[in-house]
């Protein structure tokens, strides 16, 4: 077994060094505190489910009141207008505290995990409704088992809401002989298969695609924006696909849970996850050898996710000092802000004084390195390669930051080379010494080491 | 895709005999190396019914009662343009200006912006899928052209738009980057970088584009108004256009028009006519080496909807502009939009497949070779077009 480097551990891993934070000593420690309580979760919450449930059922009530024309149009406009506001500002705020926790996390681990399982399970939404998401059905889940994420992302209503499964309606139901215009809508069937898990090299048919939106038909949202199951909307009759059979009509809920659980330890995903999680944390190009190792714990435990991290942490390149993945812009502003030692808490209130600017200045920052937070362009997520993500727009972006970002409020001034030591600790190589030395500002010192091949690396 | 092959006959034809008009012919005997081609991709299903509207067909008024309420300028007996597109009359006057009714790419039936864009800017005949997503029939197209440059591509846009990505090198470029860091600090960088494969020529290309950028912007500022934000794009490309760059994309969303379709068209349709008069300006001379081509995922429902929009449909249109156009013309088979014309009773019909006429530019203004074709758009053969424009 390699020796546990905790620094390296921390920037592969985590989300960067920090002084504020106690790193993990030992594998068996990261692996711990996965299991161990959330603080930062509860330090710095966000608005959740409840706020959007809330907003959907406000608009609800406007639209009644003028059908009713109890208000007029332009009191409409005016009560959505004042509404979306103060749902902007509450997403910058959410926003803010997920950045926030990645700073003041100390165990980055689970803060990436999260984040990399958000882009495993995708969805593409405005307002409050990605950050909510995550909370409850990504989040929790982490050290879990993937049969358990997958159904709580799968039946979570902004997944039922994003690919369009709420209108999905089985072709014999009892809605669709009412109303011929009604169907099947497939693409969450052909998403889950495709993206969440057996991925899109395994062999299955379009037929299969057909016959698992069948059954995924009456998994739809009440008014009230929770998944429910309508049996007005279901395919009556037995559905036989993939190997799996339904066993009767009044068990189509139970069925549906139990084809995603069986989807979830086939070989076909544990071969696509490994590879999928090795790739983003390891390499573009991970070692096969590591790719069978993780796809083999995640079987023999029955698709345990502590399994496959267990495998990835103890592989020997896991610890080797050479960088090989580009940060994402995320993560790349998380481990600034830790590298900066800017105070998670100053943070949050900065997006509650100034959303506008926090916005301008974080947000659209991220926006234009490549990510639109909550906004990948589809429901493959962000991309996946170091190619991808440096372009010379992305790269002025990232300097452009590293330049502003020190002028905000939230970062109290520091010498570039304690900047440098936050930042990079032993990994600091000759080259980036040398730049902070020779720039001829203090600003442009720290934008530089920020900019350094070794940051933009973990 | 039932309903293309029966009409894959006649369309054949019809696009031969199209394609070969297309160009002019003065072109075909340029240097290959001085045409430019630009394309532009209008995201989210422009309306082709509305933006050159087919008025002498008598069913238009039936399916759409309210969209024409404002009448533009008439085109042909049968065409009416948008009024919102009648700056571009003097173009189409001038007859650099033309447009194809009724095209559409092989994309049927699901009507989704994300697979219809990948059927677009893939150019492949079945939907694309994994790795086909890394190869965008633009790029395919560029790499026909022989001895390209860095600049040779050009796309005009922040994120890698499949369209022109793909083997061929391009630079990716967006001009509303702005840094300010001192030339001490970017040598700096660049010695930093010195031993980074995928940092050190990137950064070198930003501080050059950074450059460039800055010296248009100061340029551009004396004595003249700045331009309006959506036009930056435009100009930008034309200058590329003026140098190295012989094929560029970028993009102009916005053209979901499901609801109030008669407001919501103004902002895109703006910046699309805007865009191309802009082009027409700056351009000079080099206009008439430069053929322009708009196109869109798919076209909307032959009928208005409830909200005073349209829905996601099939049968588009697509807009080419450009010296190198044979313009003044509606090209296009019109399949009508009476009982049991429309497709699956609801959409327009497309006649035929927008590929062929592009792939018609193609080989018309570059000397593309029908083998070239079938490398940038798989199963379109060009074959027998060659021997009937001969003829």
């Amino acid at each position: 077994m390699p020796k546990f480097d905790p620094t390296i551990a921390e920037v592969r891993f985590g989300t960067g060094l920090s002084v504020a934070s106690r790193p993990s000593n030992s594998t068996d420690d990261m692996i711990k505190s996965l299991t161990g309580p959330d603080t930062v979760e509860s330090s710095f919450p966000i608005h959740g489910m409840p706020a959007v449930q809330k907003n959907s059922r406000e608009i609800r009530q406007l639209k009644t009141l003028r059908q009713k024309k109890e208000i007029t149009k332009e009191e409409l406009k005016a009560r959505r207008d004042t509404m979306r506001n103060s749902t902007q500002q509450m997403r910058i705020e959410d926003y803010s505290c997920n950045l926030a926790r990645g700073v003041a996390s100390d165990c980055g681990f689970k803060e990436r995990l999260t984040w990399f399982w958000a882009d495993h399970f995708s969805v593409v939404g405005n307002g409050l409704k990605p950050s909510a998401y995550i909370d409850t059905a990504i989040r929790p889940n982490i050290a879990s088992s993937f049969t358990q994420m997958l159904q709580a992302a799968i039946l979570h209503p902004v997944m039922i809401l994003y690919l369009d499964q709420g209108q999905s309606t089985g072709p014999n139901s009892q809605a669709a002989k009412r109303n011929n215009k009604r169907g099947l809508n497939e693409n969450l069937a052909r998403e889950i298969l495709e993206l969440h898990t057996l991925g899109v090299q395994a062999g299955y048919s379009q037929q299969d695609v057909r016959t698992f939106a069948k059954l995924l038909a009456g998994t739809t949202l009440s008014p009230s924006q929770e998944t429910v199951f309508n049996p007005r909307l279901q395919e009556p009759g037995p559905l036989a696909f993939m190997g799996f059979e339904t066993t009767g009509d009044a068990n189509r809920e139970a069925d549906i849970r139990s084809f995603l659980a069986e989807l979830a330890t086939r070989k076909a995903t544990a071969e696509h996850l490994a590879f999928k999680m090795a790739q983003h944390f390891l390499m573009d190009d991970p070692p096969k050898n590591l790719v069978r190792k993780m796809t083999k714990a995640y079987l023999a435990n029955n698709g345990s996710l502590l399994a496959l991290y267990e495998v990835l942490l103890n592989y020997p390149l896991s610890m080797s000092s050479t960088l090989f993945k580009v940060k994402r812009p995320i993560e790349y502003m998380v481990s600034a802000l830790r590298a900066l030692d800017v105070k998670p808490e100053a943070l949050v209130a900065s997006a509650k004084q100034n959303g506008k600017a926090f916005n301008r200045e974080m947000l659209n920052a991220m926006a234009r390195m490549g990510q639109r937070w909550g906004q990948p362009s589809g429901p493959n997520g962000w991309p996946k390669t170091n190619p991808e993500w440096v372009s010379p727009n992305t790269v002025s972006e990232r300097l452009r930051w590293a330049l502003r970002v020190q002028t905000r409020q939230f970062v109290n001034p520091l010498e570039p080379s304690e900047v440098l030591a936050n930042a990079l600790g032993p990994l600091a190589d000759d080259g980036v010494r040398w730049a902070v030395k020779a720039a001829e500002t203090k600003k442009e010192a720290i934008a530089l080491l920020l900019m350094s091949p070794a940051f933009q690396r973990h | 895709m039932a309903n293309t092959d029966i009409t894959r006959r006649t369309s054949l034809k019809l696009a031969i005999a199209s394609c070969g008009l297309l160009m002019n012919p003065v072109l075909l005997a340029n240097a290959a190396t001085d045409s430019r081609l630009v394309v532009i991709v209008l995201r989210g299903a422009m309306d082709g019914l509305d933006v050159v509207r087919p008025v002498g067909d008598p069913h238009l008024s039936t399916l759409r009662p309210n969209l024409g309420n404002k009448p533009g300028p008439a085109l042909t007996d049968f065409y009416q343009l948008h009024p919102l597109a009648s700056n571009l009359m003097p173009l189409w006057r001038e007859e650099s200006l033309a447009f194809v009714h009724a095209v559409a790419t092989p994309y049927r039936d699901k009507r989704s912006h994300f697979e219809g864009q990948d059927f677009l800017e893939c150019g492949l005949s079945s939907i694309p899928t994994g790795v086909d997503k890394q190869s965008g029939w633009l790029n395919r197209f560029l790499a026909s052209i022989p001895s390209h440059g860095p600049r040779t591509g050009f796309s005009v846009a922040r994120e890698g738009e499949i369209i022109l990505t793909g083997q061929a090198p391009i630079t990716r470029w967006f001009p509303k980057t702005n840094v300010n860091l001192s030339s001490q600090g970017q040598r700096l960088m660049a010695q930093m970088y010195e031993d980074d494969p995928l940092l050190h020529p990137t950064a070198a290309q930003a501080f050059e584009l950074l450059e460039e950028t800055k010296a248009l912007r100061s340029k551009a500022g004396k004595g003249e108004a700045p331009l309006p934000g959506y036009l930056q794009v435009a100009d930008y490309l034309a200058q590329q256009l003026l140098g190295d760059t012989r094929v560029a994309s970028f993009t102009i969303n916005g053209w979901d028009t499901h609801k109030n379709q008669q407001n919501t068209l103004v902002r895109p349709m703006k910046e699309l006519t805007e865009s191309l008069l802009h082009m027409r300006k700056t351009l000079g001379k080099t206009w008439d080496d430069t053929t322009i081509l708009a196109i869109t995922e798919f076209g909307r429902t032959a009928r208005e909807n409830g909200t005073g929009g349209t829905d996601h449909g099939t049968g588009g249109l697509m807009i080419m502009a450009g010296g190198g156009v044979r313009g003044g013309k509606v090209y296009g088979k019109w399949p009508g939009l009476g009982e049991g014309q429309l497709y699956q009773n609801r959409d327009l019909l497309p006649t035929v497949d927008v590929r062929r006429y592009v792939a018609g530019v193609s080989r018309g203004q570059f000397g593309i070779s029908d083998s070239q074709v079938a490398r940038i758009f798989p199963g379109v053969d060009m074959a027998v077009g060659v021997e009937d424009i001969v003829t």
